[in-house]
């Protein structure tokens, strides 16, 4: 019972964050300049017309009232309309959640799945030829931009080769270059994480003893070391999935997935407030639940860890 | 005396500083990328030498798509303008303003981490708990929601940026003092009546500034990544203005007929990155030899 | 050792085929649509970066030029807006006016049906044309219609307030789409929104905010069956990939790029454009209330040092026209040279003799304008051609909020815009020069005089337009109260698997009017 209280606990605190959060844009916001309301008339519009959709948007009252009526709003799970065309952003987001959580999981699969058996085999084998080689692909990986390899990958796959579309997400042949495009940083992190991971617990004692007891080095690896080594792995996959869900926006714009990331830019390249907002509330809340999860998981890997404090 | 001079010093006669000097200067990936990353700056501070101003913009009707050559080291784009003058001068807005984000990330976290681990208590939590506010969003998206707000501009970008990464900082400089706090040498201070300032600033800083200056240095070569991503994205940076995203992004078209467009402005951003990492992995491993591996 | 490697490559090949199968297993369908289009190709799939949400024009939500990618397909209006800006009958067979201009009648074309099966009658145009009326732009493009008078099924009179030459273009515009009556009693204005139906060349399917419309062709169309089946309108953000799509055959049209984008086509097999221009006038605001343009001897020195011709070259590769007045050629009650309108030619040496005269003194004379925008790249051109003569012209770019309040509160020096029009009429001088939307300290010294002309030219009838928007030309001219510069540009990049394809004036596309090619 213990986690789920600790659960309960997290889950609560992150209450207090977005509420921060979302002042601290909206006081950034009152100082912007320009009309938003003007901009989103156009020319044409009449003076009488801009304050009048001023006051239809509430922009017309101080910050303070305004960010009031929007948390009550949120507090009943309202979270505004668009500026730009009026849908609800409850739905939007819904409807563009699925696709980004399916790219930000098979970008974490394909880095885990490649990452973490590289990490740990170049730690087995320190000072090999797979150790160096994988170690160079995480430093060159580390350093590349993503929208640049991606727009590399697109002509060379894409427009030369002809193996694969240029955009789109609907099946699997469209999903590749953005999975490995998106997992391509995270992947880097895991190699290396992975590698130090495991050096860390082959030095230990416990370990030693474990070989001079006359273990093989399969058992030891498998039984004492795996267990150990996963903990700083599976923590570094939750703070890796804040910064997927970040990194999505440039997969995504390039090869043109209808996701969160393409709303979010579009409505900032708009300044569609209600939308960026509540991108934020709800992202912030996706990597809150997240992290707690992975905390959770590192508590049942290892018992040493207490919720409780 | 001669003999005292030359015998070899012991390990323990050198200083935290010299060794941390004589580690980083072993380890030949981290000075590879002092050199690169030396490189790099000095062309690019040199821009005005090597190349002009004008010659970003300058159109060269005539000498469209010039692969690079004598005349243009790095080749033209679609317009005739001189890659290699774009590139320099794009190199300045991204190393300049990675350093600017940082230097006040810097700056902000050191004062919050500084007065949260230094003085402690509801101090402590109060800041702390804002720095986990700025924890909880990721990073990518707390500098493109500041950018609705502020709109597009380099010193925008910058803000946004830095706002951004202060918690990091902040949390790296509370941890390094709250582990010197209670050390003798401050306690020694604090009795001869020093000054809280003066205590976080002489003493506790130069001695926790080893993980400080690992951890900013990581960080510059992924703000560097940031903002060519936003530039590409065509947030921040604006288009006419050379960065090395925007660049890229600008030519993104061509790069399949005219490889070296995307080539040659990739590669600088990828290598400058790359330096600014070995260095950060070098410095990690001088100030801390048992994490090398 | 070699076993555990071994295994771990098994598991990562596991994990790998899970995640693609994973992947392949969502979009079953997708798949199998796929292979159908590569038998036998049959829908086409267009890329835009503006998104069509709004599917029924004459709803309290308004609508724009994305949604009307959507609106000019499923609806048709009375009279069709051809690319070239020409009117031709649509579902109205013909039309006539009363000989003082407030009386329109329509002979409606008999036997169309909308998509549900029930028949267009003057019922449903009334209803549309009231229900536009009283909307949002209803003011903006059925300017002074009054009421509809049902004579029978198939005829109908509309009459105006007061006169209003450019009617028919409001007719022919996206608010003119005939909606069917008993649809909207049955599902009211929200259902209509998310299924709507018209009397269109294509049926609405679906639309999915963020990623697409489709349209299905509408067999029983009043003009024949539609030779494409199926229209994909696809939302694609970014300029570039909609490109490297283009080029990849992920999609088969590409709306509006640029024209560099444009011209790097010219080389690439399978690819073509087009390009028309537009009813957008872009030009030069000379204010006379702020900076040295108090001055005219200033503003006619700036009038006489810009050469258009290279602003054409320079912006769109001189694939457009230059203005001599504030006014496309492609507009109703065009007026030209030959009738009287004064033009004032390229003639640096007159600029500095103007310069002279005025009391200017080389302080900072600057142009604002949107960044990295056209208008960012005439005002580059501007700006070298006045500072020719000698004057200290400086660019200020701003983002896009920070220069429409530059407008809305007038502060600026000199302001490049481009003006577009939705009715494809002269009347479109009247946004510049409208004083009821200015405090009148503000506006031009002599707007009252060109707003009265202006509201005189709405009025007649005919060739009777002609002296009034000549002088109301001549005393912009006159004053210098701006440049006309460049006629604006609409741009469509397609597959050369299709034909028929063109650039249309106002951007609308109508696909009815594509093929495939052989």
């Amino acid at each position: 019972m213990s986690w789920l209280k600790y659960a309960g606990k997290r889950l609560l605190m992150l209450i207090p964050v977005i509420i921060c959060v979302t002042f601290l844009l909206y006081l950034i916001l009152a100082a912007a300049p320009g009309s938003l309301a003007r901009q989103l008339l156009g020319d044409d519009a009449t003076p009488e017309q801009i304050a009048a959709k001023e006051a239809e948007m509430g922009l017309d009252d101080p910050v303070l009232v305004r960010y009031v009526k929007y948390m009550a709003d949120v507090c009943r799970l309202d979270f505004g309309e668009s500026w730009v065309n009026g849908e609800s952003v409850l739905t939007r987001f819904a409807t563009r959640l699925p696709n980004t959580l399916l790219l930000s999981v098979l970008a974490m699969l394909f880095a885990c799945a490649v990452g973490i058996p590289l990490g740990i085999g170049s730690a087995i084998k320190q000072y090999s030829l797979l150790d160096y080689g994988s170690s160079f692909v995480a430093m060159l990986l580390f350093s590349i931009p993503a929208f640049w390899l991606g727009t590399m990958c697109q002509i060379l796959f894409c427009l030369t080769l002809h193996w694969l579309p240029v955009s789109g997400f609907d099946n699997w042949k469209s999903m590749i270059l953005p999975t490995v495009i998106l997992g391509a940083n995270t992947l880097a992190t895991m190699i290396r994480m992975s590698r130090t991971s495991m050096l860390d617990v082959i030095r230990q004692d416990y370990i030693r003893t474990a070989k001079a007891k006359g273990a093989s080095m399969r058992t030891v690896i498998s039984h004492h070391a795996m267990r150990n080594s996963m903990i700083p792995i599976v923590t570094q996959v939750g703070v890796s999935f804040a910064g997927t869900i970040g990194g999505a926006v440039v997969t995504e714009n390039i090869f043109n997935i209808s996701g969160i990331g393409t709303m979010l830019l579009s409505a900032v390249k708009s300044r569609d407030v209600p939308v960026v907002l509540g991108t934020v509330i709800f992202v912030t809340i996706i990597v809150g639940v997240i992290n707690l999860v992975v905390d959770l998981i590192c508590a049942l890997i290892d018992p040493r860890i207490d919720l409780a404090s | 005396m001669t003999i005292a001079k030359r015998r070899k010093k012991s390990l323990s006669e050198y200083s935290t500083g010299e060794l941390v000097m004589y580690r980083f200067r072993k380890n030949k990936l981290a000075m590879f990328g002092v050199v690169l990353l030396c490189i790099v700056a000095v062309a690019v501070m040199l821009a005005p030498v090597l190349s002009s101003y004008e010659a970003v913009s300058q159109m060269h009707v005539s000498d469209r798509f010039t692969a690079p050559n004598k005349l243009y080291i790095f080749g033209t784009d679609e317009f005739g303008r001189d890659l290699f003058a774009r590139v320099l001068y794009g190199g300045r807005i991204s190393l300049l303003c990675s350093f600017a984000i940082i230097g006040i990330a810097f700056v902000v976290g050191a004062v919050i981490g500084g007065a949260a681990g230094y003085f402690g208590g509801k101090v402590d939590s109060v800041l702390m708990r804002f720095v986990d506010m700025l924890m909880a969003v990721p990073s990518t998206l707390l500098a493109m929601a500041i950018i609705t707000a502020l709109g597009n501009g380099v010193w925008k970008l910058v803000v946004a940026l830095a706002i951004s990464q202060i918690a990091r900082f902040a949390r790296i400089v509370r941890s390094a003092v709250l582990t010197l706090r209670n050390v003798e040498y401050i306690e020694a201070a604090k009795c001869y009546g020093c000054s809280s300032l003066r205590i976080i600033l002489k003493h506790i800083l130069p001695n926790g500034i080893g993980p400080i200056i690992v951890s900013a240095t990581l960080c510059l070569g992924q703000t560097i990544l940031s903002i060519s991503s936003m530039g590409y994205l065509g947030l921040g940076v604006a288009s006419p203005t050379p960065e090395w995203g925007t660049i890229i992004s600008e030519n993104k078209m061509n790069i399949q007929a005219y490889p070296y467009l995307g080539l040659i402005p990739g590669i600088c951003i990828c290598l400058t990155v790359m330096a600014v990492n070995f260095i950060g992995d070098g410095l990690r491993d001088a100030f801390d030899p048992r994490t090398k591996n | 050792m070699k076993k555990l490697v071994a295994l771990l490559l098994a598991v990562v090949m596991v994990l790998t085929l899970v995640a693609c199968g994973g992947g392949s297993g969502d979009s079953q369908t997708t798949n199998n649509d796929e292979g159908q289009t590569t038998a036998a190709k049959d829908t086409v799939i267009l890329a835009t970066s503006g998104e069509p949400y709004r599917f029924f024009a004459q709803s309290s939500q308004s609508c724009g030029g994305d949604d009307n990618l959507v609106l000019s397909n499923v609806y048709d209006c009375l009279l069709l807006l051809e690319a070239d800006g020409s009117l031709s009958p649509a579902l109205a067979e013909s039309y006539d006016v009363s000989e003082d201009g407030l009386c329109y009648t329509f002979h409606l074309r008999q036997g169309v049906k909308f998509h549900n099966g029930e028949e267009m009658t003057a019922e449903d145009v009334k209803f549309t044309f009231d229900l536009g009326a009283a909307g949002p732009i209803g003011a903006a493009l059925f300017v002074n219609y009054e009421s509809s008078e049902i004579v029978d099924d198939y005829t109908i009179n509309m009459y105006l307030s007061s006169p209003y030459a450019a009617f028919p273009y409001g007719v022919a515009s996206r608010l003119g789409g005939i909606a069917c009556k008993s649809y909207y009693d049955e599902v009211g204005e929200e259902g209509y929104m998310k299924a709507p139906i018209g009397t269109g060349p294509y049926k609405f399917v679906e639309y999915v905010s963020g990623s697409h419309t489709k349209l299905t062709a509408n067999e029983d169309y009043w003009r024949g069956a539609p030779e494409i089946k199926n229209v994909i309108i696809q939302t694609v953000a970014d300029t570039n990939t909609q490109i490297l799509g283009l080029q990849n055959g992920d999609y088969d049209v590409v709306r509006n790029p640029s024209l560099d984008v444009c011209t790097r086509l010219d080389g690439v097999d399978g690819v073509a454009w087009n390009s028309a221009l537009s009813t957008g006038r872009i030009g030069l605001l000379l204010p006379d209330w702020a900076g040295p343009g108090k001055d005219l001897n200033f503003r006619k020195a700036v009038q006489a040092a810009i050469n258009k011709d290279d602003v054409n070259e320079a912006v769109f590769a001189g694939y457009s026209e230059t203005l001599d007045i504030d006014m496309c050629s492609n507009y109703g009650g065009y007026v030209t040279e030959a009738d009287g309108v004064e033009v004032v030619a390229y003639d640096p040496e007159a600029a500095k003799a103007y310069l002279a005269d005025s009391n200017y003194n080389g302080e900072e004379f600057a142009i604002t304008v949107t960044s990295g925008t056209i208008l960012e790249s005439c005002a580059k051109v501007v700006q070298a051609q006045l500072m020719e003569v000698g004057i200290n012209c400086t660019i200020k770019a701003v983002d896009n909020p920070t220069y429409q309040d530059a407008w809305g509160t007038r502060e600026y020096q000199a302001y490049i815009n481009d003006n577009l029009c939705s009715l494809v009429d002269a009347d479109g001088m009247y946004t510049v020069h409208r004083t009821d939307r200015w405090d009148a300290e503000h506006c031009w010294a002599r707007d009252a005089e060109i707003e009265e002309l202006l509201l005189a030219g709405r009025a007649a009838q005919g060739d009777a337009r002609t002296p009034l928007y000549v002088e109301a030309s001549n005393i912009i001219t006159e004053e210098a109260y701006g440049v006309p510069l460049v006629n604006g540009l609409t741009t469509v990049a397609y597959s050369t698997a299709l034909t028929g394809v063109e650039a249309h004036c106002l951007g609308n596309y109508n696909f009815y009017f594509w093929g495939w090619a052989e």
